[in-house]
């Protein structure tokens, strides 16, 4: 249990870290950031000149992908040390694609110091948390893409065996997450063997889980007592397959893909764990025989899926 | 003759897979929205299934068995790739709908489960029905939960409008197949305990 | 040692044996599916433009693709390159600058099955740049005509859904009225949002002129039952209405704003949006290219 405490504070830490960064503007020189869906806001460095600022014609706004369409400046207004504009438009922006301002002739004290470019996008930090959240609540893999059921009816029985196997599970998950996209990127995809990948990530993870259960035998036998058996269960979760094929699918970075592996891992451990908790409790009720075990275990989990769909429309960027 | 006759409805009842062995449980929830998708990867199924269970019958002898587990495994990834391959010529509509149940076959528990345990002892023939009974048994569960959920949920069967209004639409999403395996499942709970009058222990789930 | 030499062999043999039957399988069946895959489209685009099962498409039906790059010269300055279809069957490349100034125009070295191909049309497009620039392909339009005569035009679009993105096909009439959508592909939930693929939404769309659909906007209202009676074709067919009966109602409704899903707002704006960005984006630049087009004198295909 005391691994299971520190496991969870760490997570909580981790996370409300990444939220406390994905909601500070980004303030270094050449990126601007949205504001709402409405404006797009620039940092010069240096204050600039009302009459050159307020001139709409001064700016050039067009998505990153579409460089010939231009998007028309509603209205231009600065903040109190004129180091800041904010550019106001009349039609929604997409805030999910990539928005360059070109800052034409910027004027600062009389002098004209150049033309200037910014790119508005989400910052890396906020797509990122996107990624994590939805791998781990709003598509969470158990009970929104029902995978890895396998193994959740086996070891949801005791909150100890869950957590056990949701700490090795992420554990694994993370790593092989990335070593499939880097096998990927750079052995299969230079060759044109894409087709083999069932076969090279499936034989990852295998390799990878025997290398663990070796190392853990010998470094750590402690450890190895209480998770080494799930490991062997850990090849035939589906869970561990899916992440890296939609990694690949998706078109994922390396960053990106850890923290789908993250969230997808973390997403199981909490599946798990709330599992474990309803059927201890499950045990002492009084259950019709023929829906003993496995069958009141499916309805539970049906009702768990129906109040994970609340997770739907989450979106905190 | 009886031999394989027996082991063909040992798949399809006593043994079946997702309901009695509860192996495999993935594809039963996700795929079975409606009949046609569950038809469809329960084919696939079967074809990965019964190419396997030959290849690795045939070859038993030839597989040492300290990687016999690896082995299995290759031979198994290799025939599904072989019909995710195969598949998206013969039906693209449906290769969307099932694609990455398709990439997944490799790791149900359900096939390297039977290969473990009846194609690396038995010869061809046996091993043959073996793997085809225990593919139809699936097969049949998915189209059985399918029927259920599209019923119930779309009012439609295999794509024609049955009832012309959606009774209930959380058959379609993901509780509503929960909902059904369970109650499936505790269905044929109950109808052994009428037939031989013990009550079974649930499989572990896998 | 001889033991661990055994299972090495072994395993290295399995692995030998499942890859090359593996890479056979994939010679034989990759050409079948890219093949399918551009039957499907061309099914697609046939019936957006009217015919179908129904109504075959007639002999003198061309349907031509224009391809559209973005591209970066050696200082990163960006312009657009358009691979169109020019007389006796061959291509030229159409560089246009980013404020509506054609470039120039560079004759292409390719085969009309080439370029069906990215890898293949991809290679032929920087052939004829100059080196330092790359080429990013960026949309495909179909223009469609009858004989010499205009008949409209289908355009691929892309957008944000509720969980990952749709992508969707406009078909436009010579006066950009829309013709009519098709949901390509989209991941939405069965039952709510997973609906826009359903004849009652899609063909609200049908029959918008452009000045309607620039102002079109999504309504959380349900749809008027006589409305609902003539947008899908079976429904019409069931009720027994005359063709002038349904030209009535439709007309009617005409100017309505897109009535939502019910339970999918948010994949019913999607899709209205979508259609919306693709058929402005596309008119403004159809308009430049049919400039540059004549500015310089290129006597296309179409």
């Amino acid at each position: 249990m005391k691994m299971g405490k520190i496991f969870v504070k760490t997570s909580l830490v981790l996370l409300l870290s990444m939220i406390v960064a994905g909601m500070a503007v980004a303030a270094d020189p050449g990126s601007g950031s949205f504001k709402k869906d409405k404006a797009i806001e620039i940092s010069f460095g240096v204050p600039v000149d009302e009459a050159w600022a307020k001139n709409v014609g001064n700016f050039t706004v067009y998505e990153k992908p579409d460089p010939d369409i231009k998007i028309p400046v509603e209205s231009v207004t600065l903040d109190s040390r004129r180091v800041t504009a904010t550019l106001n438009f009349a039609d929604s922006l997409n805030t999910g694609s990539e928005y360059v301002v070109e800052a034409k002739g910027v004027t600062s004290d009389g002098k004209v110091i150049g033309t200037r470019e910014f790119l508005a996008r989400k910052t890396q930090v906020q797509l990122l948390f996107t990624i994590f959240l939805t791998a781990s609540l709003i598509g969470n893999f158990v009970f929104t893409k029902y995978l890895g059921l396998c193994i959740f009816f086996g070891v949801s029985q005791k909150k100890e065996t869950a957590i056990g196997m949701g700490i090795t599970f992420t554990l694994v998950m993370v790593l092989s997450a990335i070593m499939c996209w880097a096998f990927y990127n750079y052995v299969l995809e230079p060759l044109h063997l894409g087709f083999l990948k069932i076969i090279v990530f499936i034989g990852i993870v295998a390799i990878f889980v025997q290398a663990v259960d070796t190392i853990l035998r010998k470094v750590n036998p402690y450890l190895f007592k209480k998770l080494g058996v799930y490991l062997v269960l850990i090849t035939t979760n589906c869970i561990i397959l899916a992440v890296p094929l939609l990694n690949v699918d998706t078109g994922y970075g390396s960053v990106s893909s850890l923290i789908n592996g993250l969230g997808a891992g973390l997403g199981f451990a909490l599946a798990l764990f709330l599992m474990a908790c309803v059927r201890e409790k499950l045990e002492v009720c009084r259950v019709p025989p023929t829906f003993q075990g496995l069958p009141i275990a499916f309805v539970v989990t049906g009702l768990f899926a129906l109040a994970f769909l609340g997770f739907s429309g989450l979106a905190l960027f | 003759m009886n031999r394989y006759l027996t082991l063909l409805w040992n798949g399809l009842i006593p043994e079946n897979p997702i309901f009695r062995l509860a192996l495999s449980l993935c594809p039963a929830v996700a795929v079975t929205v409606s009949i046609k998708n569950g038809l469809m990867l329960g084919l696939a199924v079967v074809f990965v299934q019964v190419a396997s269970s030959c290849t690795v019958s045939i070859f038993k002898n030839f597989i040492h068995p300290r990687i016999r587990i690896p082995a299995y495994v290759i031979i198994i990834a290799t025939w599904v790739t072989i019909i995710d391959m195969i598949l998206p010529v013969i039906n693209p509509a449906v290769y969307k709908d099932v694609e990455l149940f398709i990439k997944l076959i490799v790791v149900f528990a359900i096939i390297i489960s039977r290969l473990e345990l009846f194609a690396s002892k038995e010869p061809l023939g046996l091993s043959f029905f073996d793997g085809l009974g225990m593919g139809i048994g699936f097969t049949f569960g998915l189209c059985l939960v399918g029927a259920i959920r599209e019923f119930f949920g779309a009012g439609q069967l295999y794509g024609y409008d049955v009832l012309g209004f959606q009774p209930l639409l959380v058959m379609i999403l993901p509780a509503g197949g929960f909902f059904v395996i369970g109650f499936i499942m505790a269905t044929f709970n109950w109808a052994e305990y009428k037939i031989t009058g013990k009550m079974p222990k649930s499989g572990g789930g896998h | 040692m001889k033991e661990i030499l055994k299972i090495t062999a072994s395993l290295t043999a399995v692995c030998v044996a499942a890859a090359m039957l593996l890479g056979a399988v994939f010679a034989k069946t990759d050409h079948a599916r890219k093949a399918n895959e551009e039957k499907i489209q061309e099914e697609t685009i046939q019936s957006l433009l009217g015919y179908g099962a129904g109504k075959k498409a007639p002999e003198d039906l061309k349907v031509y693709p224009v391809y559209r790059y973005v591209i970066h010269d050696s200082q990163g300055k960006s312009l657009l390159g358009y691979v169109v279809p020019v007389k006796d069957k061959a291509f030229a490349l159409v560089e246009i600058d980013v404020s509506g100034k054609p470039e120039k125009v560079l004759p292409l070295k390719a085969e009309p099955a080439q370029l069906m191909e990215a890898g293949a049309r991809d290679a032929a497009v920087k052939a004829v740049l100059p080196q330092g620039f790359t080429a990013t392909f960026a949309q495909t339009l179909f223009i469609a005509n009858l004989g010499s005569e205009r008949l409209g035009y289908v355009i691929p679009g892309r957008t944000q859904g509720f969980k990952t993105f749709i992508d969707l096909m406009v078909a436009l009439e010579k006066d950009f009225t829309v013709k009519g959508i098709a949901i390509i592909r989209s991941e939405e939930d069965p039952g709510l949002g997973a609906e826009i693929q359903k004849d009652f939404f899609k063909n609200q769309f049908a029959g918008k002129p452009e000045d309607v659909l620039k102002g079109l906007k999504v309504v959380k209202e349900p749809l008027p039952a006589d409305y609902l009676s003539v947008l899908d074709p079976a429904k019409i067919k069931a009720a027994g209405l005359s063709p002038e009966k349904v030209r009535e109602i439709k007309d009617k409704h005409l100017k309505d704003d897109i009535y939502a899903l019910t339970g999918a707002t948010i994949s019913s704006r999607a899709v209205t949006n979508g259609v919306k960005d693709t058929v402005r984006k596309f008119v403004y630049r159809l308009a430049i290219l049919d400039q540059a087009l004549k500015q310089e004198k290129l006597q296309v295909a179409f």
